[in-house]
């Protein structure tokens, strides 16, 4: 059994991909193309670009999530789930390809699923909302 | 005896205030000047001109038949009555107002910048009063006009976008009407206008887009608390920002699917295309020629169409560029809007400092808030709600319309204040969940004009 199936992917939340997430690149076809990994669980991850990215369901996906000591993925099989072209930019959801993915890279995205999850406040995603007083807004 | 003008090459360490500039040694396009021709009336512009030109021509006056004609200067102090000049009260160009010191002239360089009516810098013009805005009318109580409003100022913005595809020219009072009654209602309220923008029609993609950067535009400019005039020219900026999209081939701009690269290349001329069609525009506002022409520049350089880096952008396109950003993202066809609310704001966020101003997109970040209203919430009781009003000491504790009860049927409609209700403390807004799940469309709540039982508007 896959160690993220379809209907846990879905429960799972989308962490806020902080500045650990390191050195992204994307290879499409014979290409290497950097992204911004925007949020992340184990079984995808959600990337943006201001380049124009050629055409493409299939990707591998190499990056570093800078933790003590590092933790490096090379080469991670990807599907794109869905695409968005603006002029602003490019949005891909990327799926991991599990069944490609060999069982050590699965336990270091859980790994990293877990170490994000860490600073993740999940009321406050972006830490900006906090009121200053609670007492000031009654 | 008539006058005969001509034009007379003249080198650019011969130019002298009062001398109108014809042409330059080069194309317009490939210099800072936005206007195509300007009488000199600074000193500032003979140093930009010696910066970008070795040569010019200028306008001549030829006195008499056979005698050499002679530069023709005006009197830099009168108003002149021909429109070309009218648009030269100001120093042109992007960079008129990031002057670099004049080669060989180290003086020069203290000079004062010629004082315009309209400050325009890279940072925030007139930022040192900020405005503290507050809400004048409810949001159920204005979403009724705000409905007529944004169907009028879409209406506008089509016809404008129509009217330039067949060779009109833009009507720069009409956008300036659609504008002013969008920034009313904001001013009246800043949440139901953008309740409106939630609703996305496909196949209005161009319009719609315009019109919603204008809203959201608007209500980060009020947020931020610039004044009424600024929302206002802020607003027309954005209204245009992308009017030269209407220069750009329908097959393009209507294309479903992603661009090919030669697409995408006709694409980003829309900036250019916009800067040329309101620079021909008489009263065009030359903020709207910037914001129009800079909008995708971003921060590192790495935008288009000029490459210009964080301190070139001017402040307004830096503005606009976020409710750009935040709309095109939220337009999504494979997301619905409510739940690319929070992918868009990941973007912003992710992008800061590099793509976008950073102390900008973490304003514009606390000004949409993590609910945005219309959004649709799951409360940790189970019920759900609509995101009626926010407020901005406390966008984590927001005005909910409660449609769904703890076990998702239908209920009494009522609304409740997270923010002011002392007995929902331990109420929290669990997730957003995307238009259409628990059957809850926010069309049907729209299109009723959010009729709610007046006796749970009391803590309105």
């Amino acid at each position: 059994m896959s160690s993220a199936p379809q209907t846990e992917r879905r429960a799972n939340v989308r962490l806020l991909c902080d500045e650990r997430f390191q050195n992204l690149l994307l290879h499409i076809q014979e290409g290497d193309y950097p992204v911004t990994a925007i949020n992340f669980n184990r079984a995808g991850i959600g990337v943006f670009t201001s380049k124009h990215l050629p055409d493409f369901t299939h990707a591998e996906l190499s990056f570093t999530f800078a933790t003590e000591p590092p933790l490096r993925l090379q080469s991670i099989p990807c599907e794109a789930v869905y695409s968005q072209d603006t002029e602003v930019g490019d949005q891909y959801g990327l799926r991991f390809v599990d069944k490609q993915i060999p069982a050590a890279t699965l336990e270091r995205l859980e790994q990293i699923e877990l170490l994000a999850a860490e600073s993740n406040d999940e009321q406050d995603r972006y830490g900006l909302f906090t009121p200053q007083s609670d007492e000031d807004n009654t | 005896m008539a006058k005969q003008r001509s034009e007379l090459k003249v080198p650019v360490s011969e130019l002298a205030l009062g001398m109108r500039v014809i042409r330059l040694d080069r194309p317009w396009l490939e210099t800072d000047f936005l206007m195509q021709g300007f009488v000199i009336h600074t000193q500032d512009e003979i140093e930009d001109l010696i910066r970008q030109c070795e040569y010019v021509y200028v306008e001549a006056v030829e006195k008499a038949p056979g005698k050499t004609a002679e530069p023709a200067t005006k009197n830099t102090s009168t108003k002149s009555k021909r429109p070309f000049d009218e648009r030269r009260k100001e120093p042109q160009g992007l960079f008129a107002r990031f002057r670099k010191p004049p080669l060989n002239s180290p003086k020069a360089s203290t000079k004062k910048p010629p004082t315009t009516t309209k400050p325009l810098s890279n940072q925030r013009p007139l930022g040192t009063q900020r405005v503290a805005h507050i809400n004048k009318i409810a949001t159920e109580k204005e979403l009724t006009k705000a409905r007529v409003t944004y169907t009028d100022a879409k209406q506008s913005v089509k016809s404008i976008m129509d009217g330039i595809r067949i060779g009109h020219t833009l009507d720069i009072n009409q956008s300036r009407k659609a504008v002013n009654a969008i920034v009313d209602s904001i001013i009246r309220n800043k949440d139901a206008l953008v309740w409106l923008t939630k609703i996305k029609q496909k196949d209005e993609y161009t319009a719609e887009h315009s019109l919603n950067v204008c809203v959201l535009t608007a209500t980060f400019a009020r947020y931020l608390g610039h004044s009424d005039e600024e929302i206002r020219q802020l607003a027309l900026c954005a209204l245009l920002h992308d009017v030269g999209k209407s220069k750009v081939p329908d097959e393009i701009l209507n294309k479903e699917g992603r661009f090919t690269d030669k697409e995408f290349e006709i694409m980003k001329q829309h900036t250019t295309y916009g800067r040329d069609l309101l620079m021909n525009i008489k009263d065009a506002d030359r903020i709207a020629i910037d914001v129009a022409h800079s909008h995708h520049e971003r921060m590192d350089g790495s935008g288009y169409p000029r490459g210009l880096t964080a301190h070139q952008i001017p402040y307004y396109a830096k503005v606009v560029a976020l409710a750009d950003c935040y709309d095109a993202i939220t337009s999504s066809r494979c997301y619905d809007g409510a739940r690319a609310s929070m992918e868009a704001l990941d973007i912003i966020y992710k992008c800061r400092g590099v793509q976008f101003d950073e102390e900008l997109a973490l304003e514009f970040i606390k000004c949409i808030g993590l609910y945005p209203p219309g959004a649709i919430v799951e409360l940790n009781n189970g019920e759900v709600g609509i995101i009626i009003s926010t407020r901005d000491d406390n966008k984590l504790r927001p005005r909910i319309l409660i449609v769904r009860d703890a076990a998702k049927q239908l209920c009494r409609e009522r609304i409740i204040d997270l923010a002011k209700d002392p007995s929902k403390q331990d109420i929290k807004i669990v997730k957003e969940v995307p238009n259409g799940t628990y059957s809850v469309d926010i069309r049907v709540y729209l299109a009723k004009g959010l009729v709610i039982d007046t006796a749970s508007m009391a803590g309105e």
